[in-house]
């Protein structure tokens, strides 16, 4: 059989091991409470760490006295900011490993203790004495990026920065990005209506059960060892490697054996900064931090706070000729992962429609408030809320059914997107009927004060990234994936044996794939944004098919005949039209080899594009991810309380490679947006944190989320793996908009800001009884 | 074992008998405390807003687990029945069906299944601003609840606003419950109302030496009716952001002969609705429900300390949910039940 190439679509009754729902790798071992994580991993001679973190939200640090701390029996060393003159971040390198001169936000990594066991570090830290000078804060975006605010970075064009990153010198805007198309002045000036509204989203945490942790280990020689749970071991490599100035072959992270959750929150140094600077400064012994929920809350990151304001030209019959769109993003007090946060955001902000003039702004905005950074959706979920809430409303106004208004602007296959690419694979449309079929939209029954409504989306992947992988035969015919994506509840790991199993004609069984090592498993960009699946789950198909050629070609000599005319199936190596003698790869093995023999494969996936690279991002996406959400709700007109009765999610896998998890995905991701609808919110007064805990803030548990029905579209890629693309990233991204929508439909009451409160439903309720009233009264 | 978030030392003293828990509790080189469920206090002592140097185990006293209940003499509770027991005996679901109904509106399964009832009742005041981490506490003055001199959230005032967010004491006050609090010379027997002072600082008034050791409630009367109603931003876990127990009793020609009223979460302590009282001898018709519900607005004070809705939403709420609490109250008194939440 001639070797598939990557691209070709297989018959699906063709395959074996593709499309069926195998059962999670780490899935009994979960359960059962034996799974392994960072927390679990106890390394010889290891340290614990805790970090003092900053009281104030902007203040110049005048002294960090740690002379009691050291004092303090079982202390081993503190390190502040003064000694360690080391910056990192992702696209824009303003952060230090601990604060240096002054603090920007309360939650501020200042010093590391390092002592011989936790209790003694919680103590010492408390011992820490620093004095600050309070200096004028900011808390609000648009108030930050306005002239004379106070500045939380004095010169953020003095940061080394990625190409295609604009931050504009002396303000607080750490990125400005920009998108036209058309002319939108010149189309506003001549449409029928033009709709303008301004939205507002919250500060959501990602709430992954397992926090951040690692163990660090500098040596004498100054290399570094990394244990931990972020979830991108190249990049953590790299970013310490630059910062710390040394070659990447002398720092090695090894993955924790599971990571309990991610969400976008376990990239970027963050217990590894601080494990990191305890552990440069102790030598030789490893040092662990592990973060406590509370410190999850005020010191990780969020999801960026946003403002936008929305205007949209439209014809009389519905036709949207322009639109213009203005984000403020609150960057908190780092850029973090920011300014391509605010790319994403921008690129989908006129949403997945045929707009013929487009001009979008985003910035990207310093306050003195907790880190935002990447979290599932990546600034799609701020832009949805906008684009797809005021679909509604022009729809509504216009008296346009909702999905038709948006089916004549939908992208189809071979359209422009509004960045000028050329859309290979838009299967939002299809996400839309999967839908509308699903909810019975024509002829849903209605009850009084019950309404239904449905938002979609598109979001890019991050691209152009690369994503290596090997693969190892063993002796006896099982294979070894080596791959640095991390499994991190996703359920990669299952998926990239699905598609070995499928390419190599191996039982999923007798594959498997460990944690990844930068020291062992080769370069991956990132476990982030939806890629793995295609970028690695491409690689490993390269690598399956590198290793079933070569073990064909031993086969062929020993059972003289041809390569071509050779099959792997189950295992083993026969006729492709099952006639003759089989051999299983352990035998082929033992028969070229003897006792000591193997096949090593290689796969290499970079996603080609026509276009010059002359940005961070190459402008042409290897896929974008899209999917729609329905929801129907119940309002109880006396007190405003919303019940969310049933939400639907399709989304378009590309091709389920285990349509198991992709349901899981689309459950999970439409809880997390159902959460960040109905009521998470991380609050602050004067940049202090008011609810850092799970208490306080309202994620919602397994008895909040109401039925959910999975629609699984399967539009395939081209160019992915048997035609799959990522999907898990944004099935969180409608929800609040589809939910607000079907709040509309059943009240009349139009939310512009998250979270959507019975207070909120209430005082629309009271604001459209008056206009009845006067209505009435003329 | 190492702790992303460690409890401070404590000694851990296994009472023999109540007696024996008293004179521990007592002692005043200690700062003693009962261990029950620790569903709160063990919170509190990692975030070391309490820091007991001594926790007093009930484990080994015998009958305080005891839940009982005869025609005659009513339900007994003994200071070890968890919530979870409560809920899942029989005698209690036919009985008192809004007491089963109160312990799993408190928190999750989880907490139900180890927090207590008379833990419940012992409930501490919270607040945004003193239920955090120690570190979470560093950037803001130590105020009234934890020995400071200040109130983050009513600037001027000088006392502490923590809010009282207890399920059980509504419901219970409103079944006009007593309980018995052991002290080393003996014991007493009080209404349930007595246990609490209305100060956020300490919310009840069991001194150094005391405990709960059982709650009574009385046998339902016949034509008697109660529900309890919980506002909060998630049905599965928060504390109450306004919670009302409405308990009816019908005369035979269908009057009110009695009605309590009972609020949480909107004070510093469970707030008795005097107004209901004016219900007695009258038929319970939507007028006079509501009169009742707008006077229960006027003794609620909540503040901007607990996180989900704001003051003004929950003041606003107590009138639709007394309404409704106090209805269904009545029609569970007539043989009609009415599920409405």
């Amino acid at each position: 059989m001639a070797e598939t190439p990557v691209g070709t679509l297989p018959e699906a009754a063709a395959l074996d091991s593709v499309g069926r729902g195998w059962p999670r790798t780490e899935a009994r071992e979960k359960v059962r409470g034996a799974a392994l994580f960072i927390e679990d991993i106890h390394v010889s001679g290891m340290l614990s760490g805790r970090v003092y973190r900053s009281p104030m939200a902007h203040a110049r640090i005048v002294r960090v006295d740690t002379s009691r701390a050291e004092a303090l029996e079982g202390v081993v060393a503190v390190v502040t900011g003064a000694e360690l003159p080391f910056l990192h971040g992702e696209s824009l390198v303003d952060e230090p490993f601990l604060a240096r001169d002054k603090v920007r936000y309360i939650g501020e990594a200042v010093a590391v203790v390092a002592a011989l066991d936790q209790a003694t570090a919680d103590r010492a830290v408390q011992l820490i004495d620093a004095e600050y000078e309070e200096l004028p804060a900011v808390f609000d975006p648009v108030e930050g990026a306005r002239p004379g605010a106070p500045l939380v970075h004095e010169n953020v064009a003095s940061y080394r920065h990625a190409a295609g990153v604009t931050p504009v010198p002396s303000t607080n805007i750490c990125n400005h990005f920009t998108l036209r198309k058309g002319d939108p002045d010149a189309a506003f000036a001549r449409c029928d209506r033009v709709f303008e509204d301004t939205f507002s989203t919250p500060m959501q945490q990602h709430c992954m059960l397992e926090p951040h942790g690692t163990v660090c280990l500098f040596s004498e020689e100054g290399h570094i060892t990394l244990w931990t749970n972020n979830d991108s071991p190249y990049r953590a490599r790299k970013e310490l490697a630059e910062s710390f100035g040394v070659q990447m072959a002398d720092v090695r992270v090894i993955s924790a054996p599971n990571i309990g959750g991610n969400f976008g929150g376990k990239g970027g140094l963050k217990a590894e900064a601080s494990a990191a600077a305890i552990a440069w400064k102790v030598r030789g012994r490893p040092v662990r931090i592990l973060f406590s929920r509370d410190e999850e809350f005020s010191s990780s990151i969020g999801r960026h706070p946003s403002k936008t304001r929305i205007r949209t030209g439209v014809m009389r019959d519905g036709t949207i000729v322009a639109r213009e769109v203005e984000v403020y993003l609150d960057s908190g007090a780092y850029a973090e992962k920011g300014p391509t946060v605010a790319r994403f955001c921008g690129v989908s902000a006129a949403g997945p429609y045929r707009i013929p003039h487009v001009k979008v702004d985003v910035y990207c905005v310093y306050t003195n408030k907790t880190m935002s950074g990447a979290m599932r959706g990546y600034g799609g979920p701020q832009a949805c809320w906008a684009y797809e809430s005021q679909m509604d409303i022009i729809a509504r106004e216009l008296e346009i059914d909702p999905i038709d208004l948006r089916r004549r602007h939908m992208y189809r296959d071979g359209d422009e997107h509004v960045t000028g690419q050329p859309l290979e694979s838009a299967g939002v449309s299809e996400c839309v009927e999967a839908l509308a079929e699903a909810m019975a939209w024509k002829t849903r029954d209605r009850r009084p004060d019950t309404g239904v409504g449905i938002a979609c989306m598109e979001r890019a992947v991050k691209t152009p990234f690369g994503s290596a992988a090997f693969l190892k035969v063993n002796e006896d015919g099982s294979v070894d994936i080596l791959s640095s994506s991390t499994e991190v509840g996703q359920g990669i790991d299952t998926a990239l044996r699905q598609v070995v199993a499928e390419e190599l004609g191996v039982p999923v069984e007798r594959i498997r794939k460990a944690a990844p090592d930068t020291a062992f498993t080769p370069f991956d960009a990132s476990t982030t944004s939806s890629r793995s699946m295609f970028h690695m789950g491409n690689a490993v198909r390269l690598a399956a098919a590198d290793v079933r050629r070569q073990i064909l070609a031993h086969a062929a000599a020993q059972l003289r005949l041809e390569a071509a005319d050779l099959v792997i199936r189950d295992g083993s190596v026969r006729r492709a039209d099952g006639s003759g003698p089989a051999l299983t790869i352990a035998e082929v093995l033992k028969i070229a080899y003897a006792q000591s023999g193997t096949v090593l494969g290689r796969g290499y996936f970079y996603p080609e594009t026509e276009d010059e690279i002359t940005e961070y991002y190459s402008r042409a996406m290897a896929f974008w991810l899209e999917g729609a959400v329905g929801a129907e709700v119940e309002v109880d007109r006396q007190t405003g309380q919303v019940r969310v009765i049933k939400l639907w999610g399709a989304f378009d896998a590309g091709k389920a490679i285990n349509p198991v998890t992709c349901e899981g995905q689309i459950q999970g991701g439409i809880s997390m947006g159902l959460g960040f609808a109905m009521g998470e919110e991380v609050a602050f007064r004067n940049g202090l944190c008011l609810n850092p805990s799970f208490l306080g803030y309202a994620v919602p548990l397994a008895t909040d989320v109401p039925e959910i029905e999975p629609l699984i579209v399967e539009h395939p890629h081209p160019h992915g793996p048997y035609g799959a693309k990522g999907m898990g990233e944004t099935t969180n991204v409608p929800v609040p908009s589809a939910i607000a929508n079907a709040i509309h439909d059943a009240v009349g009451v139009r939310i512009h800001h998250l979270p959507i409160t019975p207070e909120k439903v209430l005082d629309g309720l009271r604001r459209l009884a008056r206009q009845n009233e006067r209505a009435a009264a003329r | 074992m190492e702790r992303r978030m460690s409890i401070p030392p404590f000694e851990l003293k296994r009472a023999a008998s109540v007696a024996d828990a008293c004179a521990l509790l007592a002692d005043p080189a200690h700062q003693a405390q009962v261990i029950a469920g620790g569903t709160q206090l063990l919170l509190a002592m990692k975030n070391r807003t309490r820091l007991p140097d001594r926790l007093v185990d009930l484990g080994d006293i015998p009958g305080l687990d005891t839940l009982r209940y005869d025609a005659a003499t009513g339900l007994t509770i003994g200071a070890r029945v968890t919530l979870a027991h409560l809920a899942d005996a029989p005698e209690v679901a036919r009985h008192y069906p809004v007491i089963r109904e109160a312990a799993l509106a408190v928190g999750t399964l989880q907490l139900q299944t180890m927090g207590t009832v008379a833990g419940n009742l012992c409930q501490d005041t919270c607040c945004l601003y003193v239920d955090r981490a120690q570190q979470q506490r560093q950037s803001i003055e130590p105020c009234h609840k934890l020995e400071g001199d200040c109130c983050h959230v009513v600037s001027s005032s000088d006392s502490c606003w923590a809010n009282y967010a207890g399920d059980m004491a509504p419901v219970l006050m409103a079944l006009d419950a007593s309980v018995t609090v052991a002290n080393p010379t003996g014991e007493v027997t009080r209404p349930l109302a007595a246990l609490f002072t209305h100060e956020g600082v300490r919310p009840n008034t069991l001194s150094p030496g005391e405990m709960i050791t059982a709650i009574h409630v009385a046998a339902p009367p016949p034509r008697s009716g109660a529900t309890y109603l919980k506002l909060r931003q998630r049905q599965s876990l928060d504390y109450a952001l306004m919670g009302v127990a409405a308990a009816v009793t019908l005369a035979e020609d269908g009057t009110c002969r009695s009605a309590n009223v009972v609020l949480t979460g909107v004070d510093r302590g469970p707030v008795v609705v005097e107004q209901a009282s004016t219900l007695e001898g009258q038929p319970l018709g939507i007028e006079r429900i509501e009169a009742v519900a707008q006077a229960a607005c006027r003794q609620a004070h909540p503040v901007k300390n607990a996180f989900g809705f704001g003051p003004a939403y929950r003041v606003k709420m107590i009138v639709p949910f007394v309404t409704r609490a106090l209805s269904s109250a009545a029609a569970r008194a007539e043989g009609r039940e009415v599920t409405r939440g």
